[in-house]
């Protein structure tokens, strides 16, 4: 069948970006105590209120135990065999401008296609590129400091603006929140600092590319998105990591706060090593990621495409404070070979007229398993609240899963919630329509997908839109005439 | 986990085994039951399952087994009709009306000698089986023999009439190849009574058989009312099952159904209508064990006053399970600012030539509709009562005995409070 023959081509692609590149890393040895907490911060020269916080977040982490709800299955984690601590070692000197940069970095972001050199004017983005644990180059610095912007790494906002740090880091993810939020806040190694300024619209989409290198380093960023009155901020994440044949654990957390009629759009692909054909090595992506519309007719709006990592378990989630404030959520993920991801999102509606969509897309293909795990709260306060959700599975081959588990709680009549999910193939009546208007089966099956994820990538910011498309390693838009 | 009072419930065991001296096997099975019970404790709110429905309340009295109360004065049972019926967890052959003929058997586990084995196997699987299991006071096996064709409903009425009394049945539905039956459940119980009732029905539809499955819970509004329903489905069976919570302070039934082999239909119907400080929570679950399997799920509620509703729905499709259409909905209408519902539809799937969905709401009263109808000059309450009854009613239509239909619609309206309305209404 011509069908499976697309879908063959589309499993059987092998991860474009996986190569390892040779930088000598500042690693500390595997291992976690607190000796390693005190060493992480001494190291980045961290003030004493971030150490405190660690040593409170590891403590606490120590109390408590793995957890395992998700629908997902892997071998145990040892957390005393991970390192904790990688910077490029050229680093500690800090590079002034891009030429500083140790070359062979510089390829591996030109292999990937990271617009940071000549690129940047043109693709008008300024990118904070995290390699390993620490930010080697931020770019379009001045330009965002003469409109109030601080647009940084998490250790320079620790040096330069440790009052702000201090007023909002783990005020909407705490340390205690859960098992990898934890252990984020105790060892996290860098990560993005983001504050716009009252009545300032951000003129660029700020951007961040992840990479993890150097073996056995789990990466632990944490992202700080502050949007004042009035503001408006897009944020994007990317990421790509090396092949490499062992599991790495990924944990990063990410708070975004919105005030009084800020919206923060924040869009994300991922595309980590998801592991060879056999299910073998492959990202673990435990990531805590939540928003606070802490006021009036604020917005947090999250896009996500998922198509990396062996193991993704994330759930962006909004908490809808101000009245009338409004939460988004659309997601793609997709899942091939022995992947599996368990993500969703969470809206929990306190504000009064709080509206809230989530849109998810589940592809799942081989032998991976995708699972859609939402929450919808409306507390009593939410008068007026509005949820709806709609979350849709595509299955391509018979050894494949997709599961969906909406947890829908109401305490409020006045709530209008909706939910809908449907699970299907590609339809025999779908494909038998385009092919009697003469449309080749393969281009058939890419239309068919292609609306099937639209709903979604259109919310993605243009340059990302194309990236987005292209990891979903169907040709589509092209290849209809 | 919940600790519960271990020398009372030894006790309690006791003598319900002492009723199923004739039964050595079960005897055995009961003890297991027992130990297991008390050294697992029942399930807290950390418990996924558990998460919505908190089982501590039924830890806070020491419910006792009682005797069958010597006459039934506030209920009255159908003349002209096939009963069965058991008091305070004991079968009352004098009430009953049933009679073994060529098509229909019956035994009851209390009496005499039982020439089958029922099967327990399943009976330790949950929490709600196990407490039954563990203090059984009597069970129940009927089977519509091959190729018989039942017109008339069986009504098998469970009526509670003791303050502090608990009642634990077990009862077994067997449809033999190509028969067809109705078979209506009621659970009744004296108003205000506060007491404990658990009952798991299994049933087993054999191939080509076909049932209409009702359970009509109207328990006192102090009750606490557990109850495991599991239904395996063979070749070409069909089960449609209907079922109503209208009455108990807390309330929660895990519903499975085993579709076993190809052809196997199953449609169930379920609608809640809760008040005051009401908790109801049900627990649906059908399992698509192969291909060319369909399912179709319908469920409604109302939730008032300071009431809180549970809905879990899963639908699970095997690997290899294919050419499955399944279909799930679970509506809800939230009437008062203290009620509360959870509803959690949820899909598991491991096929991929499946169509499956599933939907849930939560709203309230169009105001459309309740504009439309002021317009035609109907007063706004009587344009909430017809709108809401109209949501309610909605789960009867597919219900063609007309006699239990008029009967159910009554309870409907009563629950509503709306009985003075009927004429307007119907």
């Amino acid at each position: 069948m011509n069908e499976n023959k697309q879908l063959d081509k589309l499993l059987q692609q092998d991860y474009e970006h996986g190569f390892i590149t040779d930088i000598e890393s500042d690693t500390i040895p595997p291992g976690l105590s607190e000796a390693v907490v005190r060493e992480i911060s001494k190291r980045k020269n961290e003030p004493e209120f971030m150490l405190e916080w660690r040593l409170k977040a590891f403590r606490h982490w120590q109390t408590m135990i793995e957890p395992k709800w998700a629908h997902v299955h892997y071998p145990p984690i040892d957390f005393q065999e991970i390192s904790y601590f990688s910077a490029p070692k050229n680093a500690s000197d800090g590079p002034q401008s891009l030429d500083e940069i140790d070359p062979e970095l510089l390829k591996t972001y030109e292999k990937l296609g990271i617009p940071l050199r000549e690129q940047e004017m043109l693709a008008g983005v300024a990118v904070d590129a995290v390699f390993d644990s620490v930010s080697v180059a931020t770019t379009f610095k001045s330009k965002l400091k003469e409109m109030g912007i601080i647009f940084c790494s998490f250790s320079e906002a620790l040096q330069e603006h440790p009052a702000l740090v201090q007023k909002y880091l783990g005020t909407v993810v705490p340390y205690t929140d859960n098992f990898y939020a934890s252990l984020n806040a105790a060892v996290f190694s860098d990560g993005s600092f983001c504050y716009i300024p009252e009545g300032v619209r951000c003129p660029m989409e700020l951007s961040t590319y992840f990479r993890i290198n150097a073996m056995s380093t789990g990466q632990f960023e944490r992202t700080l998105i502050i949007a004042e009155p009035g503001s408006y901020v897009s944020y994007l994440e990317g990421c790509t990591a090396p092949m490499r044949d062992e599991n790495q654990l990924h944990a990063a957390v990410v708070e975004l706060i919105a005030f009084d009629n800020a919206q923060i759009k924040y869009s994300t692909v991922q595309n980590w090593y998801p592991g060879d054909k056999e299910g073998k090595g492959g990202i673990y992506n435990f990531v805590t990621k939540r928003g606070a519309c802490r006021g009036v007719n604020s917005k947090i709006s999250w896009t996500q495409v998922e198509t990396g990592s062996a193991i993704t378990w994330k759930y962006p989630s909004v908490i809808l404070e101000g009245d009338n404030s409004i939460g988004e959520f659309y997601s793609v993920a997709l899942t091939n070979n022995y992947q599996q991801a368990d993500t969703g999102t969470k809206m929990i509606h306190l504000g009064k007229n709080t509206k809230s969509t989530i849109i998810s897309k589940g592809i799942s293909a081989g032998f991976a398993e995708n699972a859609y795990r939402g929450l919808v709260r409306i507390a009593k306060s939410a008068e007026n609240a509005r949820n709806y959700t709609q979350c849709d599975s595509l299955l391509m081959g018979d050894t494949c899963g997709a599961h969906t588990f909406p947890y829908i709680e109401t305490k409020n009549p006045t709530a209008q919630v909706e939910h809908e999910a449907t699970t299907s193939k590609i339809s025999e009546e779908q494909l038998f329509y385009l092919q009697q208007r003469g449309i080749e089966t393969d281009d058939a099956v890419s239309m068919v997908v292609n609306g099937f994820c639209k709903q979604v990538m259109k919310q993605l910011p243009m340059e990302f839109a194309v990236e987005a498309q292209k990891l979903l390693g169907i040709s589509l838009e092209g290849s209809v005439g | 986990m919940i600790a519960l009072n271990e020398s009372h419930y030894r006790e309690q065991a006791h003598l319900a085994q002492a009723k199923q001296e004739s039964l050595p096997w079960l005897m055995t099975l009961q003890q297991e039951a027992l130990e297991q019970l008390l050294a697992q404790g029942l399930p807290n709110t950390r418990v996924e399952d558990w998460k919505y429905t908190n089982l501590k309340p039924l830890t806070k009295k020491l419910f006792t087994i009682q005797p069958a109360s010597e006459q039934l004065s506030n209920i009255t049972l159908p003349a002209n009709a096939q009963t069965l019926v058991f008091n305070n967890g004991h079968f009352q052959q004098s009430l009953s009306s049933l009679e073994n003929t060529k098509s229909i058997s019956y035994h009851v586990l209390s009496q005499d000698t039982l020439d089958i084995k029922p099967d327990f196997t399943h009976e330790l699987d949950d929490i709600v089986a196990t407490l039954n299991t563990a203090l059984l006071t009597d069970g129940l096996i009927l089977t519509i023999k091959e190729n018989s064709i039942i017109d008339t409903p069986i009504h098998i009425y469970h009526i509670n009439t003791a303050e502090q009394g608990m009642s634990h049945l077990n009862h077994h539905i067997i449809l033999e190849k190509n028969s067809e039956a109705t078979i209506v459940e009621h659970h009744l119980g004296d108003n205000d009574n506060n007491y404990l009732s658990t009952i798991i029905t299994n049933v087993h539809c054999f191939d080509n058989a076909k049932l209409k499955h009702y359970k009509i819970q109207c328990e006192s509004m102090q009750a606490y009312h557990l109850a495991s329903v599991r239904s395996r489905l063979r070749r070409d069976s069909q089960l449609q099952q209907f079922k109503f919570d209208f009455g108990s302070r807390l309330a929660r039934t895990n519903n499975s159904v085993s579709l076993e082999q190809t052809g196997a239909y199953c449609q169930l119907s379920g609608l809640y209508i809760t008040r005051k400080q009401q908790h109801i929570d049900n627990h649906t679950m059908i399992d698509h064990q192969v291909a060319n399997t369909n399912s179709d799920e319908f469920y409604k509620g109302i939730i008032d006053d300071r009431s809180r509703a549970v809905f879990n729905g899963s639908v699970i499709v095997r690997k290899d399970a294919q050419k499955i259409n399944a279909c799930q909905s679970n509506k809800n209408l939230l009437l008062s600012e203290h009620a509360e519902i959870d509803t959690k539809p949820q899909l598991e799937i491991y096929a991929d030539d499946v169509k499956c969905t599933h939907g849930a709401t939560v709203g309230q009263l169009d105001e459309d509709a309740l504009f439309f109808l002021s317009t035609r000059g109907i007063d706004k309450e009587t344009a909430r009562n017809v709108l809401t009854f109209g949501f309610a009613k909605d789960i009867l239509q597919s219900i063609s005995h007309e006699e239990l239909r008029l009967n159910l619609e009554q309870l409907i309206l009563a629950q509503l409070h709306l009985e003075h309305e009927q004429q307007e209404l119907l």
